[in-house]
């Protein structure tokens, strides 16, 4: 090898190591001021989540209701939180809208949208959120949006449910959401950021929930 | 050549470090995620994967073994290209777009992807071939040597 190519390799591998070092210093610096619990996330409405503010591991998921991978993520894996990592306070899951838009199937997404936001305007995102992905294939073919929301709700919530949505305020909501999601690049739905650390990843949508919990558990150490 | 291996030995050795900077069950969900290893399989080869990419990155930047790193290599980036051919979805809103993993996560496969991860096949491929025809060329150049002497020659007296 001769004396330039000496000195090429040797900057290239220098630069390679400096700039790891470096980064690795920095994210360690960044990860030391953010010891306590995890809220990287901004947030919408403040019931439109799921858990404890404080907990360590905070799991932000662009959703469309019409999407059948959102339905998935949702039975596979947010159940499954909310039967133990959710109440145990270790995770804190924030739903944000991404109706899509010009998708065939998903000509509902919005008004779905609009009923979740309403729901989580009177405490009843959760109950909402589920009827929803449940009955997703019944109301995303015949429209039905209003008797699914109306199935979970009593008569009286479902009357401030509809006043909400006619209002056309949740509409703001979701337009927040949809920007926010646009302005961190989210395509394609389900797109799910995890913050542990202070450091936050992306998870794939379709996700073995045994590998999650496996890393939130190793998070949890 | 010489240009080409550092600068695809560099690459990996910055793939491996995106991934060894983060837990190994990110990237094994990655894998997961494009659904042709078994979990058990995924795991595993997230744990071994970026460690077999750091020490292919720095043999080619240190030029060592250059038939069987570039081979390696060439064979390591065939393995993801078709991977990535066979889960690629263009325009695909609907479901998530897998991510290509190549860098870490949140990634997805697109256009300029394949297009990239098929750029340094081919320079892997062509680093490969060169390799091979360094170290053949080689040994014709010390064969011919060889016979240029005849045997049982006197060696040249000291002065």
């Amino acid at each position: 090898m001769n004396p330039i190519h000496r000195i090429l390799v040797g900057i290239v591998t220098f630069g390679l190591f400096a700039g790891m070092a470096t980064s690795l210093a920095f994210g360690a610096g960044q990860s030391a001021a953010h010891t306590k619990p995890a809220a990287a996330a901004e947030e919408g409405p403040p019931e439109k989540t799921l858990g404890s503010r404080n907990a360590p591991i905070v799991m932000e998921v662009f959703s469309d209701y019409s999407c059948p991978m959102c339905k998935s993520f949702y039975l596979g894996a947010v159940r499954r939180l909310l039967e133990s990592y959710i109440p145990e306070g270790k995770v804190y899951l924030i739903h944000r809208d991404f109706p899509l838009r010009g998708v065939i199937g998903h000509e509902h997404s919005r008004e779905a949208a609009n009923y979740a936001n309403a729901a989580a305007c009177i405490g009843k995102f959760r109950e909402v959120d589920s009827a929803l992905y449940e009955r997703q294939e019944v109301w995303t073919r015949d429209g039905s949006v209003d008797a699914t929301v109306a199935a979970v709700l009593t008569p009286r919530e479902m009357k401030q449910v509809r006043a909400l949505v006619a209002s056309g305020k949740m509409d703001s909501y979701i337009e927040s959401d949809y920007n926010l999601g646009s302005s961190k690049g989210v395509r394609s739905t389900p797109t799910i950021y995890i913050t542990a650390h202070g450091k936050t990843d992306v998870l794939p949508g379709n996700l073995s929930y045994a590998l999650l919990k496996r890393y939130i558990d190793e998070q949890l150490q | 050549m010489t240009v080409g291996r550092v600068v695809l030995g560099a690459i990996f050795v910055y793939a491996a470090y995106t991934k060894l900077r983060s837990s190994y069950l990110l990237f094994a969900m990655a894998i997961d995620a494009y659904k042709v290893l078994p979990e058990a399989a995924a795991v595993a080869v997230a744990r071994v994967l970026p460690w077999l990419e750091l020490a292919l990155g720095l043999a080619l930047i240190a030029g060592v073994w250059l038939r069987v790193t570039t081979t390696a290599a060439t064979a390591l980036l065939a393995v993801f290209f078709t991977a990535m051919v066979h889960a690629y979805q263009p325009d695909l809103k609907e479901g998530q777009q897998i991510s290509c993993g190549c860098f870490g996560l949140g990634e997805p496969i697109s256009g300029w992807t394949l297009a990239r991860d098929g750029t340094l096949l081919a320079v892997s491929l062509a680093l490969t071939i060169g390799a091979f025809w360094m170290a053949r060329r080689k040994r014709k150049s010390l064969i011919s040597s060889a016979s240029a002497v005849p045997a049982g020659a006197p060696l040249a007296e000291k002065s």
